[in-house]
């Protein structure tokens, strides 16, 4: 294989006239080759059905990555978008395992719903629940279970952890570790948090759904009489990939369609305000 | 069938040895009630009624001697049956417990004969009397000696002794007398006789098949007898001929005896008393290595273990360690009480130790530990990791989330350790179109949180409302999805009736919110705060 790309790097220079893009191109594919063989052969990447956002991803969410997924405690889209990859996880593979390590008595943003997962179109039977209270047990169990081999993926609630930046990057180094070890999907939830050193960042919050018929949407609340039949509130979402290692940032408005469990472009129009009644005054905690 | 003789003894019990088997079989029909009945420290005289879920509707199906005298009846709809009796108490059917009580009946009759055995689905237990009999005197002394025990320990019992399992079955089950207790040991011509008054419930048949007889008229046992076997097989099955063979030959009777439950143990006197870090963790790696041996050499695993130890001023210690997968590996039983030394404080010493193992299983080696098979492996790697983090953490800290049966969405599931969820996680259905019917959120707040609202109408959804010092506003509603209390359970009768709003927040949140009471029934309103959707 290497020296496949030798001969590839050996072609380029004698033809001369690519340029540079060919030549970044050659040694993107090499550091992927390096870091194929480092992963021991496992290198499965999760599309997420958008051409645009798989190519920010450099082909998708990579396994045996810590990822982050950050989102506003009051706001269950990121949790939802955690969901809807775990969902496309297990409809590739059918007899997944998911770890979810939280804390029992979140308080603020509320503890995970089974009846939620399922009405995410998800089987809870494939979750298993590390409840935990106290932080530091927590994420020392979250990296041994993303040591495990036979485990899908790893998840974890950091909680009140995003205030400890002094600890993370010695956390993160060890994540990447066991999830390197395992192959697993490693994702941390949480509000956002000063972390360097995963392979992705993304930000993720809720977009107002207003049904398109409506006349004056702000004005008074619709009331349907009754529950109907029907998706009738999409799960809209502001994705926002902050930063990817292998990757380039992303931002577009999403829709997660829950029966066929992927991701498609919002019909809303792209509105990209910073939402500041949402953003988390997230201030280190001083040594 | 060989040949029986009869004498009596000094009691005037007739007592009887044989060269064919002898069986007793004891059916306790209020078991359940009176298990519960000790539970909550109920007196005889209550109305215990005992219900399960079948096709949607509780209904009875065990009652106590004063419900079925008020007139209930095992079948009735719990609802009916409330009507009728207000001041009846209602549980639901706990068949575990059960089992787990006939299995303690069924040991304690081990003094009468080595082989008994329990009926979970009949709620009885066997004794294979065959060969020690006489050790108590006769089969029927034994039957009367096990009643009377039993009715002193507040025991309704039936019993009755025959040569074969399903004659004692029947017989204690629907003769007239088992109440007193009904031997069929004697000649061929008076045990058919007593059998041939039996209904045809007796025989252990399929429902299909004991309808089928009883709109041919065929209602008792004896109506059986004059008709050809063939003739019976062909018309309702070859296991009705089966059955009535097995009245009088238990060759074709398939029962399984309860086994002892003994744990394995590893017990060491030591010379001189323990004490210090060093000793103590050789001390239980002694014990480990031990006890990895014992179990090997047994070919058997063990799924609980327990460590303890004893100080030299005569107290006792231990701790308990559990697998979710049987183990006899040294390794893992290492690694499970990994930290067990460090939490030993030996004092003035230790005297003598022991590790037990329970929960045995045969040992039966597998392609997976050879390497062969990954997915047996993978399993067994993500065993290890909970029994590591069930050690670490605490067993009820690493758990899986069961379906339960209510309509409130806070008790709709229940998170259980791992090790007892046995396989009830996979109970969950996913049916999309309910899905979307009634949408639920994919965070709950632990405890629901009182809102301030603002409301066009009383039984509108808000317009505005304030929540924990902030003003939201909302842009789109959707509901209300009524949930009614619990009102058949005593502790929840002055609950109030809930009215699921989803509302969508200009911020951007959906959360879903609920309204409790209703304003036509004068109930004070209250606006809750309940989860986020995504």
């Amino acid at each position: 294989m290497a020296q496949m790309h030798e001969m590839k790097l050996e072609k380029t220079r004698q033809v001369g006239h690519q340029g540079d893009h060919a030549r970044r191109h050659l040694f993107t594919s090499l550091k992927q080759h390096v870091s194929h063989l480092e992963m021991g052969g496992n290198t499965a990447q999760l599309s997420c059905d958008l051409p645009e956002l798989d190519h920010a991803l450099s082909g998708g969410v990579r396994a045996g990555y810590p990822h982050l997924i950050c989102g506003h405690p009051h706001d269950g889209a990121a949790t939802g978008f955690v969901l809807a990859l775990l969902a496309k996880m297990a409809r590739q593979n059918p007899e997944a395992i998911f770890i979810w390590c939280a804390a029992p008595f979140a308080g603020l943003q509320g503890q995970l719903s089974a009846r939620g997962i399922a009405a995410c179109g998800l089987s809870p039977a494939h979750f298993i629940f590390i409840d935990e209270q106290h932080p530091m047990q927590l994420m020392a169990a979250y990296e041994q279970a993303l040591q495990t081999k036979s485990v899908t993926a790893v998840i974890a609630e950091y909680g009140v952890m995003y205030q400890k930046p002094e600890l993370w990057q010695r956390w993160i180094r060890r994540f990447r570790r066991a999830a390197r070890t395992s192959g697993a999907f490693g994702l941390l939830l949480g509000a956002d948090a000063p972390i360097a050193g995963l392979e992705t960042k993304w930000h993720i919050a809720s977009h107002p759904y207003q049904q398109m018929p409506a006349s004056s949407p702000t004005s008074s609340p619709s009331l349907s009489p009754s529950l109907s039949q029907g998706d009738e509130w999409p799960s809209i979402w502001d994705v926002h990939l902050v930063s990817a290692r292998a990757g380039r940032p992303y931002r577009d408005m999403l829709v997660w369609d829950r029966i066929s469990h992927k991701f498609r472009h919002s019909p809303v129009p792209h509105i990209y305000q910073p939402v500041a009644h949402l953003a988390l005054s997230a201030q280190p905690v001083s040594a | 069938m060989g040949m029986s003789v009869h004498i009596r003894n000094a009691s005037g019990i007739r007592t009887h040895r044989t060269g064919s088997s002898e069986y007793i079989y004891l059916h306790f029909p209020y078991l359940p009630v009176m298990r519960l009945a000790r539970q909550h420290q109920l007196d005889s005289s209550a109305l215990i009624c005992v219900y399960q879920p079948e096709k949607g509707v509780d209904r009875l199906v065990y009652l106590s001697e004063a419900a079925h005298r008020q007139g209930l009846s095992t079948g009735l709809s719990v609802p009916d049956a409330r009507a009728r009796l207000p001041e009846a108490l209602f549980y639901p059917a706990d068949h575990v417990a059960d089992t787990r009580l006939l299995v303690r009946l069924a040991r304690w009759a081990w003094r009468y004969s080595p082989r008994t055995g329990i009926d979970k689905t009949a709620l009885g237990i066997w004794i294979d009397m065959t060969g020690a009999s006489h050790l108590v005197g006769g089969c029927m002394a034994g039957l009367h000696q096990m009643m009377t025990i039993l009715s002193q320990a507040g025991l309704t019992v039936h019993a009755a002794a025959s040569p074969s399992y399903a004659a004692s079955w029947a017989l204690a089950h629907y003769h007239p007398d088992a109440a007193q207790g009904v031997e069929c040991f004697g000649l061929a011509s008076e045990r058919v006789q007593m059998l041939d008054i039996l209904p045809v419930t007796a025989l252990r048949l399929e429902a299909d098949c004991v309808d089928g007889l009883v709109r041919s008229g065929l209602r008792s046992i004896g109506a059986l007898r004059g008709l050809r076997p063939a003739d019976l097989a062909m018309r309702f099955g070859a296991s009705l001929t089966v059955r009535l063979e097995q009245l009088n030959d238990d060759r074709s009777e398939r029962l399984v005896a309860v086994r002892a439950d003994q744990p394995m143990l590893v017990t060491r006197h030591w010379p001189e008393p323990i004490a210090g870090e060093a000793p103590v963790v050789r001390m239980v790696d002694w014990l480990i290595d031990k006890m990895a041996s014992l179990l090997m050499m047994q070919e058997q695993q063990a799924r609980q273990f327990e460590l303890g130890w004893q100080y030299t001023d005569g107290t006792t210690a231990h701790m308990q360690f559990r697998l979710s997968r049987a183990s006899n590996d040294r390794l893992i039983i290492r690694r499970l009480c990994a930290d067990a030394a460090s939490r030993i404080d030996a004092k003035f010493g230790i005297d003598y130790s022991w590790m037990r193992a329970s929960g045995l299983v045969d040992y039966k080696p597998v392609t997976a530990l050879l390497g062969t098979d990954q997915t047996g492996l993978a399993e067994i790697e993500l065993e290890h990791m909970i029994d590591v983090l069930a050690a670490r953490l605490g067993p009820e800290k690493v758990r899986r989330a069961i379906p339960c049966d209510s309509w409130h969405v806070e008790k709709s599931e229940e998170r259980v350790a791992v090790t007892e969820a046995e396989g009830r996680h996979h109970d969950w259905q996913i049916e999309m179109p309910s899905i979307l019917s009634a949408p639920r959120p994919v965070r709950l707040l632990n405890i629901a949180e009182p809102i301030t609202t603002i409301s066009v109408l009383p039984d509108h959804p808000p317009q505005q409302l304030v929540w924990r010092k902030k003003h939201w506003k909302v842009t789109q509603a959707s509901g209300p999805e009524r949930v009614g209390p619990a009102w058949w359970q005593a502790d929840l009768k002055d609950s109030r009736s809930r009215d699921y709003y989803r509302l969508q927040l200009s911020q951007g949140p959906r959360i879903w919110v609920f309204r409790e009471g209703l304003a036509e029934r004068g109930d004070k309103i209250g606006w809750y705060m309940q989860g986020f959707f995504c």
